[in-house]
């Protein structure tokens, strides 16, 4: 007889429905399941032929077919498991009643018929919901990314009998909705700016830099105190929205890096690729067109420590991103978009030993070295990072003395009025804060007068700038007038701006 | 470009890149007037056999005719070289009396500068301390400002500064150590289009399409050090090219000038062990002015504000990290930044790396 059952597959952040549909009819014995199936796909006529066994159930000894529409979409991973099981069941009249069909069932069974967790449970039951369905059975472990979807009725069960029960009897409670709050865990991080000693040049510089969501990088001898600085950021940037929340989830859902006990992420990530990482991982891609770390570091920070270390390829591959904030993986099999609307924060030395400039050192590089050191940086990335800070090495006292210093949620206050005023100047464009404002928006929201011009002006001659860093420091000062809660920019703030420069370029 | 007969011999003997200079300068001084030696080579083609091998004679016999002359003239002029010869009138007196002095002078650019009233050369090292280049940036223009052309090379660091300085005004020689053929290897090769488009001069006493070797740079500090009426070291450790041009300047008499620099600072020994022998410990535009003789700059009086003057009497103390002047002036740090990129523009502070800065020499 035939049976028809719902399940959800991926196809990078979406999910579509997947028509399972058993056929068991008398014949030869035989197992097929047709359908464009992967590898682990096909395993799973094993594990779902030892589950039913062992939950006690009887396996038909019959010719059984399935077919997983629509039947032109490659389908991977376990999570058609449960799906596949229950079809088995109600076809060959094991006494599976028809609302089985009033369910997406997802997940992935062990060989003793327990349900095992998958990763993508996030994004697919979004995209279910969106589609209209409303009953969904999901691996147990799988329950709290589940539980921030509103108006779902999610059963979160242990094993393939309990799914049966559930279908049959209606035996289970749906799991509880849970309401989005950013501050539940408000001590996630374990950095806190005060901590930082001393640094109140770094300090600034990194309050207007997340205050405008500008990339940064830190220049400075080693031990200056750059990671650390670095891993303040995510504490002074402002709460993830719901929205911002779920799209990050279900990046990390996608690619597995999702902690169960998680849920939603609903800290700002931070992501550190060592820099012998390749251009796939960060970027994405794979023979599945997998989401790579600028997308994991979605609405967060991306941490490139000794960023001349990283081969220059993939250092230009980020310019593009940074760029369009998405980025698509396109790989024979598949080509999806992924978001990747991070910050980029960059540290290094100022020459290969690190010495360079700094007081009471004596630097041992060629000037050819430290050239092609920072040469590994190219011009356009540069262009794309608005603020290029010195860091200085600490003094000992500074380190011992006991002055408290601001905390970041002071910070954090400050930071979040000036994204307010962002988000309310930029209303109807299509970026929403300063650092992603193009020629066109500095043109209208960055008016300079005479005396900012005169100043710009002299600040170019005498300073030797490049002509690259024109918009950049515009774009600065920009975000230090939101800060000061000014309407337009002053000459102070283009001063001000002006001051956070190195000479990289 | 048009040359007497004197000036065309001297040229075509010039123009064999692979003759050493001493069988250059021999075979100038045999003759008396050196324009006789279109009419009279028997006695230049005995030298050669003589002294070098047999094909240099035949070679240089060989082109000793209408067509190779025109040719060898007309590569110069396509090239846009003017070229000086000892014999010329524009020759730089300064280089007249040296021992060695170049034969020739390729040049590119205003040609009257190698006879200006006053000149100074400024040298130090590539690696030059970012502070210390904005110094002499200032030392430059002050130069030039007072009608002092300024010689120099084309390195990153202390030439390039000087160069900086100066181009505004046109009043700059850069010497090069390889003929004009090579002249784009150089770094800096954007700066050198610069200098001849604002009437400034480039030249180097090889013809263009001498390749350049390191012994040439040695070599070629001896006109820095010869076309400047005094020479001013702005860094070097001891080990530094400026070294050369150091001695050489001592070698022909001229007035020596050094920045000083701090006990442990590496960048600044060979200023420091200059000045320890006697050279004019520099640490002001009028140090030099007052020696030579030169026009001192008319100084712009610059008005400070109230916080400008907090933070700037604070940097005069030594007080030079950000940070310290911060805690040292209870201003806010979002108070300080814009005070202190304004006191850089006005010029009267430096960053000397990372967050530091410095007085400068204003």
């Amino acid at each position: 007889m035939l049976a028809k059952v719902k399940s959800y597959a991926l196809f990078g952040l979406k999910g579509f429905p997947v028509d399972v549909e058993v056929d068991v009819s008398s014949g030869l014995v035989k197992f097929e399941i047709v359908g464009l199936p992967d590898a682990s796909v096909k395993e799973s006529k094993e594990r779902v032929r030892s589950a039913i066994k062992n939950s006690g159930r009887k396996f038909p000894n019959s010719k059984i077919t399935i077919n997983l529409a629509p039947a032109d979409v490659k389908k991977q991973g376990a999570y058609l498991d449960l799906a596949i099981a229950i079809g088995i069941l109600k076809a060959s009249l094991a006494g599976i009643p028809d609302t089985a069909s009033n369910y997406v069932l997802i997940g992935e069974l062990s060989l003793d018929g327990s349900l095992r967790p998958v990763s993508g449970i996030l994004p697919m039951l979004i995209s279910a919901k969106k589609d209209g369905y409303k009953k969904f059975i999901i691996p147990y472990e799988n329950k709290n990314e589940a539980s921030y979807i509103e108006g779902a009725e999610v059963y979160a069960l242990k094993s393939l009998n309990e799914a049966i029960s559930q279908i049959t009897d209606n035996k289970f409670l749906p799991i509880d909705y849970i309401d989005y709050n950013a501050n539940s865990d408000k001590n996630l991080y374990s950095s806190d700016l005060k901590y930082v000693r001393g640094q109140a040049f770094a300090r600034r510089a990194l309050e207007v830099a997340v205050a405008g969501g500008h990339n940064i990088t830190f220049v400075g001898p080693p031990g200056a105190g750059k990671t650390m600085l670095a891993k303040c950021i995510p504490t002074i940037m402002p709460d993830l929205t719901f929205d911002e929340a779920l799209e990050t989830t279900k990046i990390h859902s996608v690619s597995g890096t999702l902690k169960r006990e998680d849920g939603i992420i609903s800290t700002r990530p931070f992501m550190t690729p060592h820099h012998t990482a390749s251009a796939v991982s960060i970027i994405g891609g794979g023979q599945n067109a997998m989401p790579g770390i600028i997308s994991l570091a979605h609405n967060g920070v991306m941490y490139l420590d000794e960023m001349p270390e990283y081969p220059r390829s993939v250092l230009e591959c980020l310019r593009q991103p940074l760029e369009d904030r998405v980025i698509t993986v396109t790989r024979t099999k598949a080509s999806v978009e992924y978001p990747a609307s991070f910050m980029l924060v960059g540290s290094m030395n100022p020459c290969p030993c690190g010495n360079y400039g700094v007081k009471g050192k004596v630097c041992k590089c060629t000037l050819a070295s430290i050239r092609k050191y920072r040469a590994k940086i190219s011009g356009p990335l540069l262009d794309r990072i608005d603020l290029q800070i010195n860091v200085d090495s600490v003094e000992y006292n500074d380190l011992v003395s006991n002055a408290e210093e601001e905390c970041s949620s002071a910070v954090k206050k400050r930071v979040e009025f000036a994204r307010r005023v962002q988000s309310e100047r930029f209303k109807k464009d299509t970026i929403k804060i300063n650092a992603e404002m193009g020629e066109k928006q500095i043109k209208e929201y960055c008016t300079l007068d005479k005396e900012c011009e005169f100043i710009l002006k002299s600040a170019f001659e005498r300073l030797d700038l490049s002509a690259r860093a024109r918009s950049r420091i515009i774009k600065v000062a920009r975000t230090i007038a939101d800060l000061d809660m000014s309407e337009n920019i002053k000459p102070n703030h283009i001063l001000e701006a002006v001051g956070y420069r190195s000479n990289l370029d | 470009m048009t040359y007497n007969t004197q000036e065309k011999a001297i040229i075509f003997i010039d123009g064999f890149i692979n003759l050493e200079y001493k069988h250059k300068r021999a075979i100038i001084d045999l003759y008396d007037d050196i324009g006789d030696l279109f009419d009279k080579p028997n006695l230049a083609y005995e030298y050669l056999k003589d002294n070098l091998a047999e094909n240099a004679c035949d070679i240089f016999k060989l082109s000793l005719n209408v067509d190779y002359i025109t040719a060898l003239f007309k590569k110069y002029s396509d090239r846009g070289i003017k070229i000086v010869t000892e014999e010329s009138e524009c020759y730089p007196s300064r280089l007249l009396s040296l021992d060695f002095n170049p034969i020739c002078l390729y040049c590119k650019g205003d040609i009257s500068l190698l006879n200006s009233d006053n000149t100074f050369s400024i040298v130090g090292s590539r690696k030059t301390a970012k502070a210390i280049c904005t110094t002499t940036q200032d030392f430059a223009n002050k130069l030039t400002t007072a009608s002092v052309t300024v010689v120099t090379g084309i390195a990153s660091g202390a030439d390039i500064s000087a160069i900086k300085g100066g181009i505004d005004s046109g009043k700059v020689i850069s010497v090069m150590a390889s003929g004009s053929d090579y002249w784009n290897l150089e770094s800096n090769r954007d700066y050198l289009d610069k200098i001849i488009e604002n009437g400034g001069l480039v030249i180097s006493e090889y013809s263009p399409e001498v390749p350049p070797r390191a012994y040439f740079y040695p070599i070629r500090n001896r006109i820095i050090a010869g076309l400047g009426d005094g020479l001013l070291v702005v860094s070097g450790d001891n080990k530094s090219g400026a070294r050369h041009t150091v001695n050489y300047a001592l070698d022909y008499g001229k007035e020596i000038f050094a920045f000083p620099y701090g006990i442990n600072d590496a960048l600044g020994s060979l200023c420091n062990s200059l000045i320890k022998d006697g050279a004019r410990l520099t640490e002001t535009y009028e140090d030099i002015s007052e020696v030579m003789g030169y026009n001192l700059a008319n100084e712009d009086k610059i008005e400070l504000t109230g916080n400008e003057k907090l933070v700037y009497e604070c940097i005069l103390q030594g007080v030079s990290l950000v940070d310290d002047i911060v805690s040292k002036t209870n201003l806010k740090i979002f108070e300080i930044m814009p005070i202190i990129t304004m006191l850089e523009i006005k010029g009267l502070i430096i960053s000397s790396g990372g967050n530091e800065y410095v007085k400068t020499a204003k």
